[in-house]
């Protein structure tokens, strides 16, 4: 292995510069380099493959985040992040970047836990991916990222006011575990890292593959993929040069084909290619994560919820209903001021009036196990459909989410805790939480937001039911796997990062085992 | 993109099956989306639409003595440069929403088009548009909303108004060795470590 710079933007396996069509013929071809793509890509590099890691969205380095929300999202995010579910009622998020999501996420890390994975065997037949034989694989991956606790001086206010509600309420208030390396906390985690502190993938797993010899191609989108038979043997598309931006077209011809766009992205290119849905099921069991915030007003406490480490606390008393109660995290997050003036359902001079008290806001969301999941469809220009809707039960969630933040914050001190509803509900004393069981959450109402889409072309062992076995292989196709959140047979209720990397991991280790067989 | 917007186009794209029952009834002619004015790379609105944007972000981000308006830091013009990148479905969507709030005063409970409102009248408009009885409303205001105070909070002008002191980038970050156009050293010993 070679010693690499720290980003790989200028390596020499990375290839930004066409001139003419491009045709490559390699071992592997992996579409996407997220959470699961990027450690695809460099675990069958480190095997020895041959790898040919594709990336729709440009190589974002820290040279160019500048902090600047109006820069950085357009850049960063698909459609500048203004993509919605199809009845408008959530933002759903999507980044497009060297990197996928991990560039934009909080850094926050969840091992995937063993209830889960039990579940995952039990109710929907996923095999060999119980917490033991997960975790080497899960082992690495927090090695890889320099998983490590959030100590006590990474602790900004904003944390400090909802461990303080939470101790009041007797409830477990933690801090999270994060993938960051001598953080200087500047707070602007979500569009990008400018110190490259956060060890997001495009600065670790994608520098990793290219010293292993994988070969990285940004800005390339494949629309086709061609099939014979059983096997996959060509994807083509297009690449767009990095500074002229010129696109030429591009083919890949490889052995094995690894799908890792994400659950919107992957089963997209799977319905347009009108391969490995003989299951019917790609595109459908669409979970969200459906987030919910919170602003509170802390009166005279100033808070500046932009300062520090963007998610530092977190509650999961209720992650797993008790009695029919739960079903949702809560976690601390960053608050600045486009976010802020977003969530509160102000306009006009009510807007400056409470946007006045911006710096003394504290916030905090609620973000549910969802159960009852949505789909993706084209539509007939073949753009991705996020056709999803809050049902009942999970809106009881986020009632309960908020009923439970508004009393911490109450309990922390609060003068008004805002809850972002069209309704405008205030909140100034424990007798105006039972407005909150009369919120409507039809579309549109409140403000809602997914950052993890899941689980549209599920694993399992029935081919009738499930899209992928629990190896990540397509059961229609003997060289076509997917190693992305889009595989989950659920929402998982927890940030999914180590998840999909931790599944990634194991996949890949699993085809380099039947490959050396073979 | 269709440079007409037609009844038909109108209803199919607000997929709202009230809304059909009620389309005999309403006056769509208003819904022209009219010839861009402009035919340079940011004519993305006409300039009908332009104005109508303007109308609606100077009710949604008013100027105080503290805080500049949003039509003086021109954020409908920042809007009109980013919609070009967005994808061809939701730019279609976003030009039948100005069609449909312009020029179709009912679903406000009025017969004069958005513009054309007195002060107090525009923010009833928007009112009624907020707490609508069919999704559309409710979604095309709240669309409407975040992008306004979204562009406007983006914007360093508005910042002095709620005491934010803004990126870190050349302010407080100098003096740490950070120059952001300088390499940093691996501080991540385990990127290129085996793992064994």
């Amino acid at each position: 292995m070679t010693t690499l710079p720290f980003t790989a933007i200028d390596h020499p396996n990375t290839f930004s510069s066409p001139s003419g069509a491009v045709q490559l013929e390699t071992d592997v071809c992996v579409i996407g380099s997220g959470a699961g793509g990027a450690v695809m890509a460099a675990e069958l590099a480190e095997g020895g493959m041959q790898v040919a890691l594709l990336e729709k969205g440009p190589y974002v380095t820290r040279k160019q985040m500048n902090q600047r929300e109006r820069d950085m999202i357009p850049l960063l995010f698909e459609d500048a992040a203004s993509r919605t579910t199809k009845d408008g009622g959530m933002v759903v998020l999507h980044a497009h970047c060297v990197g996928g999501t991990t560039v934009v996420n909080n850094a926050i890390c969840f091992d995937p836990p063993a209830w889960l994975l039990e579940e995952w065997a039990k109710q929907h037949g996923v095999v060999g991916i119980s917490e033991r034989e997960l975790a080497p694989s899960v082992a690495k991956v927090n090695f890889i990222l320099n998983v490590q606790e959030i100590v006590t001086p990474e602790i900004n206010a904003n944390a400090q006011v909802m461990l303080r509600g939470a101790k009041a309420l007797n409830l477990s208030g933690k801090l999270f575990r994060h993938n960051r390396t001598g953080c200087l906390q500047s707070g602007f985690c979500v569009v990008g890292c400018s110190y490259d502190r956060k060890q997001n993938m495009h600065i670790t797993y994608v520098p990793r593959a290219l010293s292993f010899g994988a070969r990285l191609y940004p800005e390339t989108q494949i629309e086709l993929l061609h099939q014979e038979g059983k096997y996959l043997k060509m994807a083509s598309g297009f690449i767009r040069h990095r500074q002229t931006r010129q696109q030429f077209p591009l083919s890949v011809k490889a052995k094995l084909f690894v799908v890792c766009g994400g659950a919107i992205s992957t089963p997209a290119l799977l319905l347009a290619n009108a391969i490995a849905n003989s299951s019917g099921q790609v595109g459908k069991n669409l979970y969200c994560h459906p987030t919910a915030p919170v602003l509170a007003d802390m009166g005279d406490e100033v808070v500046k919820a932009y300062q520090g480490i963007p998610q530092v606390s977190y509650l999961d008393d209720y992650l797993r209903p008790v009695n029919g109660f739960g079903g949702f995290l809560l976690e601390s997050i960053f608050a600045g001021p486009s976010l802020s003036a977003s969530f509160l359902p102000r306009w006009g001079k009510d807007l400056h009036e409470q946007m006045a008290h911006f710096n003394h806001f504290a916030a905090a969301f609620v973000q549910i196990r969802d159960e009852e999941p949505g789909r993706i469809w084209l539509d007939p220009s073949g753009i991705p459909v996020v056709d999803y809707a809050l049902d009942s039960r999970d809106a009881a969630k986020i009632r309960q989410g908020y009923r439970m933040l508004a009393e911490l914050y109450l309990q922390a001190g609060a003068r008004v805790v805002h809850i972002p509803h069209s309704a405008t509900p205030v909140i100034t004393k424990k007798a105006d939480l039972s407005v909150i069981q009369q919120l409507s959450l039809a579309p549109a109402k409140t403000s809602l937001l997914s950052a993890h889409q899941m689980g549209t072309c599920r694993m399992g062992e029935d081919p009738r039911r499930t899209v992928v076995d629990s190896r990540g292989k397509a059961h229609d196709l003997e060289n076509l796997y997917i190693a992305d959140a889009s595989v989950f047979p659920t929402a998982i209720g927890l940030n999914p990062q180590i998840t999909v990397a931790s599944i990634a991991t194991h996949f890949a280790r699993q085809l380099l085992r039947d490959r050396s067989k073979s | 993109m269709a440079e007409t917007l037609s009844r038909r186009t109108i209803l199919k794209g607000m997929g709202s099956a009230t809304l059909y029952l009620l389309s005999g009834t309403l006056p769509l002619a208003g819904c022209h989306r009219a010839k861009p004015a402009i035919t340079t790379a940011n004519s993305a609105l006409a300039t009908t639409e332009l104005l109508t944007l303007e109308r609606v972000i100077e009710r949604i981000v008013p100027g105080n003595s503290t805080a500049p308006s949003g039509n003086a830091l021109g954020v409908a013009k920042a809007f009109a440069n980013l919609l070009p990148s967005l994808d061809t479905r939701l730019q279609e969507q976003f030009h039948q929403l100005l069609a449909i709030f312009e020029g179709v005063p009912l679903l406000a409970g009025s017969l004069t088009p958005f513009t054309e409102q007195s002060p107090s009248g525009a923010d009833n408009y928007l009112r009624c548009w907020e707490q609508g009885w069919l999704d559309l409303q409710r979604q095309g205001f709240q669309g409407l909303r975040r992008l306004a105070v979204g562009i406007y909070y983006a914007d360093p002008s508005s910042w002095q108004a709620i005491g934010y002191p803004g990126p870190w980038i050349g302010q407080r970050d100098v003096g740490y060795g950070l120059d952001n156009q300088q390499e940093l050293p691996l501080l991540n010993p385990n990127v290129y470590a085996s793992f064994r």
